[in-house]
């Protein structure tokens, strides 16, 4: 469901900037199911910038790969076609959104926070035994990108939303929705769809606040919740908001954790974090 | 890593942590080799103290000072005021971010003194 407002938001003048070519031969190679992965890296390659990203970070602590990998085609084998989209399409956002200097926020801050959430995020998906932990990183690498686009497209209002939080009365969230009539989830989510990423990805960042409300994707909802509250409690980095945001019950039960991780995910995330900064930021 | 005054750097040290102008932008990466050039640069720069690998590790790893700790404890539960502090796992965060909160009061107190 889109709201009225919202829909008005996304349609309004404000273009988004637009992806690398790579991003959009890599989405038409991969829509047409049939593609030999040497294409796939044929096609990465034409962008070494983002090439030489995507290979950094597939040799980063946070792909944890034994071996090195020296080319695209041979990170394609090791992590997979769909896998290598998601990361160009991540990687290609974060570069989009690098440089835009805010008088509200750092832009690198901001980032900052989604890297550690996408790092904590893969930690706590190893955890519980998941197939595809990488998805995770991606994930947390866009839950907020929503809250972006609030701060370059509507700079005023979100200045409305600083004054409301500026007490420490109302989450960020909250106040977004007052001050907007919906909030960065929900433009995470219409974002996400609109740059044809699975459906997985428009329900972590589309639900991340309130993971109950999602269509499928309740669990990996949650766990971007929870991700999203250590890298808060952290402060690393910062997407505005000052608080950490309120644990939510349903998200806590679903994932079936207890409090004793909670050490062994910091430490080990840690590492993660710092590389994939370095390589990104 | 730790914090260390300009005019303590020798060349060869390693950066910690980037460098980095008022407006943001990262002059020196993380990892970077000092060299002689980088330190007139940054001393032209106004930059006053770099965060450099393998110093007041001491810090790092050794017992943390109870009253800082305390302090850092009372300091980090504003953070937390959303959430219901006797839920266990935000109980068990809040530690761990004390405890950082705390070793960060240290360094910033021994660079002072
Ligand atoms: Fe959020
Ligand atoms: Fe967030």
């Amino acid at each position: 469901m889109i709201s009225r407002s919202l829909e008005r938001f996304l349609n309004d003048d404000f273009e988004l900037p637009a992806f690398p070519k790579v991003v959009l031969r890599l989405n038409q190679l991969l829509a047409s199911k049939q593609f030999a992965l040497s294409e796939v890296g044929d096609v990465l390659s034409r962008d070494p910038g983002l090439s030489a990203k995507v290979l950094e970070l597939v040799n980063s602590s946070v792909y944890g790969l034994k071996t090195r990998v020296e080319t695209v085609n041979r990170a394609v084998v090791m992590i997979g076609a769909e896998q290598v989209r998601q990361l160009v399409i991540a990687t290609s956002v974060v570069k989009m959104f690098k440089s835009i200097p805010h008088n509200l926020i750092q832009v690198e801050d901001f980032w900052k926070h989604c890297v550690a959430c996408g790092a904590i995020a893969k930690k706590l998906a190893e955890l519980q035994g998941e197939e595809q932990p990488d998805r995770f990183f991606v994930a947390g690498l866009l839950h907020d990108v929503g809250r972006l686009i609030l701060y370059l497209k509507a700079p005023e209002k979100m200045n409305e939303v600083f004054e409301k939080v500026k007490d420490g009365e109302m989450l960020f969230h909250e106040a977004e929705r007052k001050v907007f009539g919906f909030n960065h989830a929900e433009v995470g989510f219409q974002l996400c769809r609109i740059w044809s990423l699975p459906d997985f990805f428009r329900e972590t960042a589309g639900y991340h606040h309130n993971p109950e409300d999602a269509f499928r994707h309740h669990e990996a909802a949650s766990l971007i919740h929870i991700a999203d509250f250590i890298a808060n409690a952290l402060q690393l980095g910062s997407s505005g908001q000052k608080y950490v945001p309120l644990l939510d019950d349903f998200a806590w039960n679903r994932s079936g954790f207890t409090s004793s991780i909670a050490e062994g995910v910091v430490n080990e995330s840690m590492e993660k974090y710092e590389e994939a900064i370095h390589v990104l930021l | 890593m730790g914090i260390v005054s300009l005019d303590l750097i020798e060349p060869e040290m390693i950066l910690a942590k980037e460098v980095r102008d008022s407006s943001g932008r990262i002059l020196l990466g993380q990892g970077a080799e000092i060299t002689e050039k980088h330190l007139s640069l940054f001393r032209r720069w106004g930059i006053i103290e770099l965060d450099i690998e393998g110093q007041g590790e001491e810090i790092e790893e050794g017992p943390l000072d109870p009253e800082i700790l305390d302090e850092a404890r009372e300091k980090m539960k504003a953070i937390f005021r959303h959430n219901n502090m006797v839920h266990p796992f935000v109980e068990a965060l809040h530690e761990i971010v004390s405890e950082r909160e705390a070793r960060k009061m240290m360094r910033n107190r021994e660079v002072q003194t």
